[in-house]
């Protein structure tokens, strides 16, 4: 267990929704329900689901950029959510975070060499003497040009500003990177470059990603562990090959099948999931996946699976984890 | 929607009594007041001045005048004025329909003109006929309202004579009929053209930026490449969109059009309420400054709820919390 | 092209400096006084040297103490040209700037001075008298004046190495930065200003306004406010350029005072507006809640009160509190800035709420900065942009609306001359009908002024934001 850098137990987040004429709380948005996982050091673990499942949340929340409704993260031993905002600033260098859009995440008014370096005056990581040097080293590690560093965000395409927005989050020598969405908004090809370069990164420097994603192949890719999540609970979380080779959920199942083989002679058993993605306002009883599953029997719709071990560590929270799905 | 105007009115209430604090603690920082004025220059005893000023509660301590003042105004009786000896409320219903009258002229004359105007600059945007009109747009909002009225009097009234001095008659007439229209139009014709051209170009600018938002949109572009004609395009599919801030404004106009325009109406000597609010300030006449000032201050509040409704039902986007 | 502009500017500062050699006030029966006169004996009475046997005995008490600092100022800017002749230190050139830049601004507050007679611009004028006792008693007293050829060519030299200097140093910041082709949101900002011909002309109008204005009087033989009413009401001809008012007072020099006195108003109003709007906007777009909630309900109290009808009534309560006329300004700037200022927090929370959502915003919180460096860093060079567009159109407002109050007679008051209550000649129907010249030019004025500062706010704001390129 000491080799735990990060316990997350139970989290919750809820949005409260206005209405009514004094604008009282008349709900709640559930976009993070009872999610629990543990993240080793130097450790990948993937966070894959649907637009709108809660993924980004679970991310921007772990690290109190939301403050939480329920649950407790441990990071290094210190409960995070009960820091004081003082503590909670001094402990935040440890624990950052790479945007899913490189063009509202950079403020257009700084230079790239601000951007970087405004963090480690902030924190006292650095004197003004040799903050440029230091600026230059992160820069040029991250693949950026020394003579970018004058230059403000407006003037770089959004590969490089996504290094960029690496670079800054890097600079504080953090333990544990959220990675949101990082190459979404990213072309193919540069998509790979900055996969690889997260990838070289860690392998020096032994970071932990939180890696959130929509698309299952950039996760493959870089994840150790891999967790699927729908309507903000995680329904099945297993070691990388585990999940990939043997899916036991079916939202697993599908969401594997849909993803794009590049041979054309390969057929494949698409499973189409009916129905659109329930609000989080008002989740269905029992398994929030039960009225889109294919093979959703009575109890689904009454009592919700917990997450269980099925065996090596491969949680999944089903009641008929593993069956088959395809129609025969 | 009920829910949301019940919600606004309520908002509103805390806000009138505001205004009406300020306005009364100003309006009671003047020394002086009308009786002694008028004792000045008419004959009256001390004690029919003592008598008056019981009458008249002058000599109340201010918190005492403002409570009489606001138990009186919530049933819509705001006292009587000083200098036309009738109740406010009454003064204030006499003479806002002139005032309407020049509003409403001028406020058809501004949507005819602006809109159309605004929609030509935008569709043209950068050319000869979008920098003119520009430049008059910027005009209209830089000119000194009592300086374009004085020139439109001294060049249609005194050199061309082809228009009337002032007032709302001419004097020791009594027309009917067609005639009496035709006269009343010649007086007012002149303060409504101030008041649209200062308006308008307000109007064209907030027009022209709606409608150069709207076009730049991708589903113009795709309706323009389903091969519809400029006309359509325009006309069909982006006007409804682009008007929707400008449904907003005249929301916002439609109150303020009883609310009279001081200055003008001084100038061209037409007996509205802008006018009389004026000659309230200098005659000192309180009542009727307290209840003109409070007329405005819920005329501009019901302006800002209206644009808001109207822009819930306009734009289908808008859901009104 | 550059060392033309060089050398140019080094000539234009000695000559600058040179016009203290020349008077700067010339009488009818005595020996005139000169710059240097004025600055050696601050403080110290001048004696005027009589020209005639029968002329009274006249000393003159020089206050000239901003043209003491305007002279130093120009002695520096050249120092600081040679310097950079010899050394190319590009701070020597900007200090040359704002060395050059101050003694031009110091010396329009000092010719700002001047209220009744010519020679207040530079000190007072004392009639000496000797009394039965043998004892000289000294009383203030006007006697027939001018202001000299050196005050008259220091304006005109003095602005021209103004804007030779600053040319000097556009080009040479040009040349220097022309490999980097760095980029920042101000230079783009500036690069699309250019483009826009209206805001340039209106950026020129405004500039050629307030140096008339500021500097024009020291051209003038008129005083402010002596009346002479022989002279009364006459039409424009060589000595009066517009005119006569009812009172004989020379139109032209009135309508450049008036200038002094409306254009001050505006920018006085908006510095207020900027000062209130900008921290209660502040507080309540960034802490929000109940905070938010309170502030704002006050914003809308302000913004529902019927704006003229306040205005008016706040200008009759200055007039029966007997607010003296010196007095009123100050009082009206108050006035329309305490109306004005919810505008401007209105705007600059939107602004806020809009940025605080931005991402680089969430990004700053994850870094751990802390509240005082996003605000500072982060939020406000985001918030300026709008500022300033607001703050340019304000000052548009600010003046309409001075001039309105002055016209109904409840602003600037007489004898002190405000572009709109020199409109109130049209009280008089027959000068109204007949003699336009008393009441044009002034609305003229107003108008142009406050169309040239729309035009360069128009700019400012097509400049400033990214939506509008094509």
């Amino acid at each position: 267990m000491s080799d735990t850098l990060l316990e997350v137990k139970d989290l919750k987040k809820y949005f409260p929704i206005k209405g009514g004429i004094l604008q009282r709380t008349v709900g709640h948005v559930k976009a993070v329900e009872n999610v629990s996982f543990s993240l080793k050091k130097g450790e990948t673990l993937g966070l894959v689901g649907e637009s709108g499942c809660g993924k980004s949340t679970v991310g921007r929340t772990i690290l109190r950029l939301h403050e939480s409704t329920g649950g407790q993260v441990v990071f290094n031993g210190t409960d995070v959510f009960k820091l004081k905002k003082s503590e909670m600033q001094s402990l935040r260098p440890k624990m950052q975070i790479v945007f899913q859009d490189p063009y509202s995440s950079l403020n257009p008014r700084l230079t790239v060499g601000d951007l970087i370096g405004e963090a480690l005056l902030e924190h006292g990581f650095c004197t003004k003497k040799d903050l440029k040097k230091r600026v230059l080293e992160i820069m040029n590690q991250c693949g950026l040009l020394s003579l970018h560093i004058d230059r403000y965000p407006h003037e770089f395409s959004g590969g490089q500003r996504q290094r960029i927005g690496i670079a800054r989050a890097l600079a504080l020598n953090p333990e544990f990177i959220v990675c949101d969405e990082p190459v979404s908004a990213l072309d193919v090809s540069i998509q790979s470059q900055i996969i690889n370069l997260l990838g070289d990164l860690q392998k020096q420097y032994g970071f932990s990603y939180l890696f959130i994603s929509h698309d299952l192949s950039v996760v493959r890719h870089i994840s150790h562990r891999v967790a699927v999540m729908y309507l903000g609970s995680i329904v099945e979380s297993a070691d990388k090959s585990e999940l990939y080779e043997n899916p036991l959920h079916p939202y697993t199942k599908a969401l594997l099948s849909a993803v794009p083989v590049a041979d054309p002679r390969v057929k494949k058993d698409r499973v189409i999931l009916t129905g659109d993605i329930p609000s989080p306002a008002n989740p269905p009883s029992g398994c929030r996946f039960h009225t889109r599953c294919p093979i959703c029997k009575d109890i689904c719709s009454q009592q919700q699976p917990e997450l269980k071990d099925a065996g090596n560590g491969h949680m999944v929270a089903c009641h008929f984890a593993g069956e088959s799905i395809s129609a025969t | 929607m009920w829910n949301y105007i019940a919600r606004r009115l309520l908002q509103m209430i805390p806000i009138v009594i505001g205004v009406s604090i300020i306005i009364f603690l100003i309006i009671n920082l003047v020394p002086g007041n009308f009786i002694d004025a008028k004792a000045q220059t008419s004959h009256m005893s001390q004690e029919q001045i003592q008598h008056l000023k019981d009458l008249y509660g002058i000599n109340d301590p201010i918190h005492v005048k403002y409570v009489k003042w606001i138990s009186g105004a919530v049933h819509g009786d705001f006292g009587d004025s000083f200098t036309h000896q009738k109740p406010v409320s009454k003064v204030i219903s006499t003479f806002v329909w002139n005032s309407f009258l020049i509003a409403i002229i001028a406020f058809i004359l501004e949507l005819l003109i602006a809109i159309p105007i605004g929609i030509i600059s935008a569709t043209h945007q950068y050319s000869k006929t979008d920098y003119f009109f520009t430049v008059i747009a910027l005009i209209g909002i830089s000119l000194p309202s009592f300086f374009l009225g004085l020139v439109l009097i001294k060049v249609f009234a005194v050199d061309l004579k082809w228009l009337p001095l002032a007032g709302l008659d001419t004097p020791g007439t009594s027309f009917a009929g067609i005639q009496f229209l035709l006269d009343r139009l010649k007086h007012v014709i002149l303060p409504s053209l101030v008041l649209a051209f200062l308006s308008i170009g307000q109007l064209m600018r907030y027009t022209r930026t709606s409608v150069l938002e709207i076009i730049k949109q991708d589903y113009i572009r795709t309706a323009r490449a389903k091969g519809l004609s400029e006309k359509v395009v325009v006309y069909k599919h982006a006007l409804r969109n682009a008007l929707i801030p400008v449904v907003t404004y005249i929301g916002i106009s439609l109150p303020s059009l009883f609310a009279g325009a001081i200055i003008t109406e001084s100038i061209f000597g037409i007996p509205g309420i802008g006018k009389i609010a004026l000659d309230a300030v200098t005659k000192r006449d309180y009542p009727l400054l307290m209840g003109f000032s409070m007329f405005v201050a819920v005329l501009t509040l019901l302006g800002n709820l209206l644009s808001d409704i109207l822009y819930a039902v306009v734009d289908p986007r808008v859901k009104l919390k | 092209m550059k060392k033309i502009i060089k050398f140019l500017s080094i000539i234009l500062v000695i000559l600058s400096a040179a016009c203290y050699f020349l008077p700067f006030l010339t009488f009818k029966d005595y020996k005139s006084i000169n710059g240097l006169s004025l600055l050696t004996n601050l403080y110290k009475r001048i004696e005027l040297e009589k020209l005639s046997q029968s002329a009274k005995s006249y000393v003159f008490n020089s206050n000239s103490i901003f043209l003491l600092f305007t002279f130093a100022f120009f002695l520096i800017t050249l120092g600081l040209l040679v310097y950079y002749l010899v050394k190319k230190s590009e701070k020597a050139l900007s200090g040359a700037v704002a060395s050059i830049t101050a003694g031009v601004v110091l010396y329009g507050i000092q010719l700002s001075n001047s209220q009744t007679s010519i020679t207040d611009f530079f000190g007072t004028m004392l009639l000496a008298t000797k009394t039965g006792d043998g004892k000289t008693i000294f009383k203030s007293s006007e006697i027939a004046a001018h202001t000299g050829l050196g005050a008259r060519l220091l304006v005109i030299f003095s602005i021209l190495s103004l804007f030779s200097v600053l040319v000097f140093k556009m080009l040479e910041s040009a040349e220097r930065n022309k490999g980097n082709n760095i980029q920042t949101p101000w230079s783009m900002a500036i690069k699309q200003f250019r483009r826009n011909k209206l805001a340039i002309l209106g950026a020129v109008i405004i500039t050629l306004l307030v140096i008339v204005c500021f500097y024009g009087p020291v051209f003038s033989d008129y005083s402010l406010l002596k009346t002479d009413i022989i002279d009364a009401k006459l039409k424009p001809n060589a000595t009066h350029i517009l005119g006569t008012d009812s009172s004989g007072r020379d139109i032209l020099t009135r309508l450049m005072y008036g200038g002094k006195i409306s254009i001050a108003v505006g920018f006085v109003v908006v510095l207020i507006e900027i000062l209130i709007g900008t921290v209660v906007g502040g507080i309540a777009g960034y802490y929000g809640g109940k905070i938010d909630n309170i502030l704002m309900r006050i914003v809308d109290i302000f913004l529902s009160l019927p704006f003229l009808p306040v205005v008016i009534i706040l200008g009759a309560v200055m007039s029966d509190l007997n607010v003296s006329p010196q007095n009123r300004v100050f009082f009206v700037m108050i006035i329309i800035g305490v109306l004005y200022w919810p505008t401007m927090a209105r705007m600059v929370r939107g602004q806020i709420l809009s940025l605080r959502e931005q991402e680089y915003m969430i990004a700053a919180e994850a870094l751990g900065l802390k509240d005082r460096h996003k605000i500072i860093r982060h939020l406000i060079p985001n918030v300026i942009p709008t500022m300033i567009v607001t703050a340019t159109l304000e000052i548009g407002n600010a003046i309409l609306t001075e001039s309105a109050l002055s016209f109904l007679g409840l602003g600037v008051a007489m004898p002190y001359p405000s572009w709109g209550n020199m409109v109130q000649a049209v009280r008089d129907t027959n000068d109204f009908m007949l003699r336009s010249w008393m009441w044009v030019p002034p609305g003229l004025t107003i108008f142009v002024t406050v169309l040239a500062i729309n035009f360069m706010g128009d700019g400012l704001r097509d400049a400033f934001d990214p939506k509008m390129k094509k």
